[in-house]
């Protein structure tokens, strides 16, 4: 890989229009990444973001980089190819709760079994953000959504005991909110040398999601971050044991979600059209 | 650059986006609040919330107010990047544009 030490946080952004729910923590995300990017000392053509469909996987617009928008939950597949056919890039792929852990978790599966050389960020808002608000996989116990207005009966899905089941070697979790965490957890992930799965949980907003990121292939998957009602990325990780971040949010920001089922769920943005319907319902 | 806060807010202060910020970027001064230029995400969570419409993206800032622009980032000067205002507290000063408005009527 070149290196360009020149790279700036603006070199990464590009001009296309960021469009989440406002207060969305995708927003705190991307702007995290963007400002990690130019540590890498990697050139932009040689970085790839390549993400499924959901909220999380408008990223690679809003990056200055390669990319690929491309199937549903599709992504592992692709950047698997990516990784193996160019050995010389840095393949990041993007998705959420929905993308890698319901539509088509098997490939997630098989990515991090494989120890290729993936970083995967898991943007995990636990809700279905993009269509308005169903519930997911990764959604709490009880919660009232469009799709279970009853309350949703099932456990909810928990991505770092499946990507260590899937013997994925670096594992983590971080938070949105928190900007020097999620930085750590990038860094530890790209230090890793093979595929982790840093996920992130994103809360807040419509728009949100919770995300790990996770290196991926003997990784485990990264954080998702969803879209709408929950936005909290958190990267974390030592290989094979997942840690929750020891650093204490900043006062005013919703504390971090809960791995327990039937947590509560975090303050909801007055903007989103997606948190509105989900008040509504819930 | 992000969003700034501009003149509505001078010795209004409600505060109602502190509380919407995701990543706690809105800092207080001593009559007016203050967005940190480099650690707002330009998510937006603030803008609707504002009760007196002081908030206003960069590109956005009605022309009689454009100065807030300079005075969310100079504010920042002297306290470089705190990593969230909850932490920090209040500042008791203000930037020169904000201390030089006269005082609102009560």
């Amino acid at each position: 890989m070149s290196t360009d030490l020149t790279l700036t946080t603006k070199d990464f952004k590009s001009d296309q229009e960021v469009r989440w729910c406002p207060g969305c923590g995708d927003y705190a995300i991307l702007a995290t990444v963007q400002g990690f990017m130019p540590h890498l000392g990697i050139a932009r053509e040689n970085i790839v973001f390549v993400s499924g469909i959901g909220r999380s996987s408008r990223f690679p617009y809003d990056m200055n980089t390669y990319g690929m928008h491309s199937f549903h939950g599709r992504a592992p597949a692709i950047a698997t190819g990516l990784a193996c056919a160019r050995p010389d890039l840095s393949v990041w792929v993007v998705t959420g709760d929905g993308d890698a852990l319901s539509i088509r978790g098997n490939h997630l599966i098989h990515a991090l079994r494989r120890n290729i050389n993936l970083k995967i960020l898991l943007f995990n808002n636990q809700i279905y953000g993009l269509t308005k608000g169903q519930y997911s996989p990764t959604s709490e116990q009880g919660k009232v959504t469009k799709s279970t207005p009853m309350g949703a009966l099932d456990e909810p899905f928990r991505p770092l005991s499946l990507a260590i089941g899937a013997e994925a070697s670096f594992v983590a979790r971080t938070l949105d909110s928190d900007r020097r965490h999620l930085t750590d957890v990038l860094r530890q992930a790209v230090a890793h040398p093979t595929p982790a799965l840093p996920w992130s949980r994103s809360t807040r907003t419509a728009t949100s999601s919770t995300t790990a990121p996770s290196t991926p292939s003997r990784t485990p998957p990264p954080p998702t971050t969803p879209c709408c009602a929950w936005n909290t990325a958190s990267p974390t990780g030592s290989p094979r044991t997942p840690t929750r971040s020891s650093t204490t949010p900043r006062t005013r920001t919703p504390p971090p979600p809960s791995l327990s089922p039937g947590s509560a769920a975090p303050p909801r943005s007055a903007s989103c059209a997606t948190c509105s319907a989900l008040r509504t319902t819930g | 650059m992000t969003y700034v806060i501009a003149q509505p807010c001078v010795d209004v202060k409600d505060k109602a986006c502190i509380e919407e910020c995701p990543v706690d970027c809105i800092y207080e001064g001593r009559r007016a609040l203050y967005i940190h230029p480099d650690e707002c995400v330009d998510c937006g969570a603030c803008e609707p919330v504002c009760p007196v419409e002081a908030i206003f993206y960069e590109d956005d800032v009605p022309v009689e107010w454009k100065d807030y622009h300079k005075a969310n980032v100079e504010f920042f000067d002297d306290l470089g990047s705190p990593g969230g205002a909850g932490g920090l507290g209040p500042v008791e000063r203000d930037h020169p544009l904000v201390a030089g408005q006269p005082v609102r009527a009560a």
